[in-house]
């Protein structure tokens, strides 16, 4: 099947460009039932640790008056035996699962990667760049000669495609070159922004974790800014990620480098938002005389 | 972010019944449906899912039961607190004309916002109210003044029917000649299975459900209502028994 939304990367094929983003859901079957009849064409699970994650006390999330949210989930997680679930469950909605790894040791991811793989997983997304867990997160992904050895060892491992998501720093843009030198077939870009909150009246910051990752149209400019630097250095494979919420933040990303966006936030406050872009994506190719979207991928840097 | 909320009062109801009420600096900007939630921040503490048991536009009252850290300090602690909310679906009652309550336990909660909207609509709302222990039970026309009649159950047989809710609300329901167009059931998951199999397939019933709520906005997954592609937060908590009945099967059965 080819259509005007047909895109590929990492080598999946997908119906187009809108995949879920990983930490929205993505955790148990019943999640990627959901996901799937909202109309994802891909689905990034939950990051996935060796073992199990409770994840932190609640308040984990919540929607700031700019419009964005801030989280600190923790990583809650089922460990590496929830992953074929999730997987099995994929496959009977015939959507990709790319499954979200993370771990505090070389040897952790290598041995999450493998049972998402023998899972029979269609990809795995290196998540180097949590912003709000100690030891592993954004400071694997801020050091590029780090992003470099975990990358190199996954990705000699696996057979499956790797996908690396990067957050902000000021070295994304070498994370990315080491991170694509190391074997990485895409990168996913950006993780949320690492920020806080503060309540006025009990003088508390408000996530139990303090801390949180800011997400939301907040910080789709930054994430634009750096899917477009990536793009420009390295024309990679790229999946655009942060303040999607419309089709016209779609074309942005694509037009900046992206083949594929993945949606979070939004999704929280639309369940139609799949259908809503997709509806605005098509009639802008139509406006333009294209009849591809892969054609537009990119063509704001000639 | 939270809405900022005062603790004003607290009220003993019973034994180990709290109803709390809060002052908000600001409305919640929309107007709550009966069973709706709030999730209740208690700085620095925990964040809780709290049925909204009254609201009148500066206030809004909640009803719990201390069973951890939360609750406790919920009852504890004084000052600023935070509200979430209003969350999940609720229910329009002026749908229906006559509708039985059947409550367990701290199923109570959401009962007083229901009998204000069932009052202003002209529903005629009966309540069956079931407790472990005698000690539990206060007067629920104290905290709901409109409803018509209330029947009490208690399984230390000390008050009231002698028996479970269910049991109970089949013979209030034998006795009008079931009478009603709509059950409303809120309590222990076995309980709403009791009523979903004993009277859901004889007049609608909805049942509201409780689960572990997190993030109150459908992203953690952990209300999940495994096996159903369903979460509490942005599906629920009210539903017809057909949508939830193996759920609530699972839950009896693990």
């Amino acid at each position: 099947m080819s259509g005007v939304f047909t895109t590929k990367v990492a080598g999946i094929v997908l119906e187009h460009p809108v995949m879920s983003a990983s930490g929205i859901l993505g955790s148990e079957p019943e999640h990627i039932d959901i996901l799937a009849s909202h109309g994802f064409s891909a689905i990034v699970t939950k990051t996935f640790t060796l073992n199990p994650r409770e994840g932190y006390n609640p308040p984990v999330l919540v929607e700031l008056q700019s419009g964005g949210f801030l989280n600190a989930i923790g990583l809650a997680n089922p460990g590496v035996e929830g992953i074929k679930p999730l997987v099995e469950r994929a496959k009977l909605h015939s959507k990709p699962l790319i499954v979200s790894v993370t771990g505090s040791s070389v040897e952790e991811f290598l041995r999450v990667v493998e049972v998402a793989e023998e899972s029979g997983a269609s990809a795995v997304e290196l998540n180097l760049s949590c912003p709000h867990v100690r030891g592993y997160g954004l400071e694997l992904g801020s050091d590029p000669s780090t992003v470099y050895l975990i990358v190199r060892d996954v990705a000699s491992t696996l057979r499956i495609p790797v996908i690396v998501k990067l957050g902000l720093s000021d070295r994304v843009v070498d994370s990315a070159g080491k991170a694509l030198e190391a074997g990485a077939r895409a990168l996913t870009l950006i993780n949320t922004i690492r920020a806080l909150a503060i309540d006025v009246y009990s003088f508390k910051p408000v996530l139990s974790n303090i801390y949180g990752g800011l997400s939301g149209p907040p910080i789709k400019p930054i994430a634009l800014r750096v899917v477009y630097d990536v793009y420009r250095e390295y024309r990679a494979e790229i999946i655009g990620c942060g303040g999607v919420s419309s089709w016209l933040d779609v074309a942005e990303f694509i037009l900046a480098g992206a083949r594929a966006v993945q949606v979070g936030s939004a999704f929280l406050k639309n369940r139609r938002i799949v259908y809503e872009i997709l509806e605005g994506l098509e009639k802008w190719i139509h406006d333009l005389g294209y009849s591809s979207i892969g054609d537009l991928v990119g063509q704001a840097h000639t | 972010m939270f809405k900022p909320a005062r603790k004003t009062s607290i009220r003993v109801l019973s034994k180990g019944y709290y109803y709390v009420e809060f002052t908000l600096l600001e409305d919640l900007g929309v107007e709550p449906r009966p069973l709706q939630f709030v999730n209740i921040w208690i700085p620095g503490v925990d964040e809780v899912p709290m049925s909204i048991s009254q609201y009148t536009g500066s206030s809004l009252y909640v009803l719990f039961k201390v069973v951890g850290e939360g609750t406790r300090n919920l009852r504890d602690q004084s000052g600023f607190f935070g509200v979430k909310g209003p969350l999940g679906n609720g229910l329009v009652i002026s749908e229906y004309s006559k509708v039985l309550f059947i409550a367990g336990g701290t199923g109570i909660a959401p009962l007083p916002l229901l009998a204000k909207h069932a009052e202003s609509s002209g529903v005629e709302l009966d309540v069956v109210w079931g407790v472990k222990e005698s000690s539990e039970l206060f007067n629920v026309k104290s905290i709901a003044p409109s409803v018509r009649s209330v029947y009490y159950a208690t399984e230390d047989c000390l008050v009231g029917y002698c028996g479970k809710a269910p049991d109970l609300a089949e013979r209030v329901l034998e006795e009008r000649n079931w009478n009603y167009d709509l059950v409303v059931s809120v309590g222990p998951k076995n309980m709403l299975l009791d009523v979903c199999k004993r009277v859901g397939g004889q007049i609608e019933t909805l049942v509201s459900l409780e689960a572990i709520v997190k993030c109150g906005l459908g992203a953690c997954g952990s209300c999940t209502l495994k096996p159903l592609p369903r979460l509490l937060c942005v599906d629920g908590p009210v539903f017809r028994c057909n949508e939830v009945i193996k759920h609530l099967e699972w839950c009896v059965h693990n």
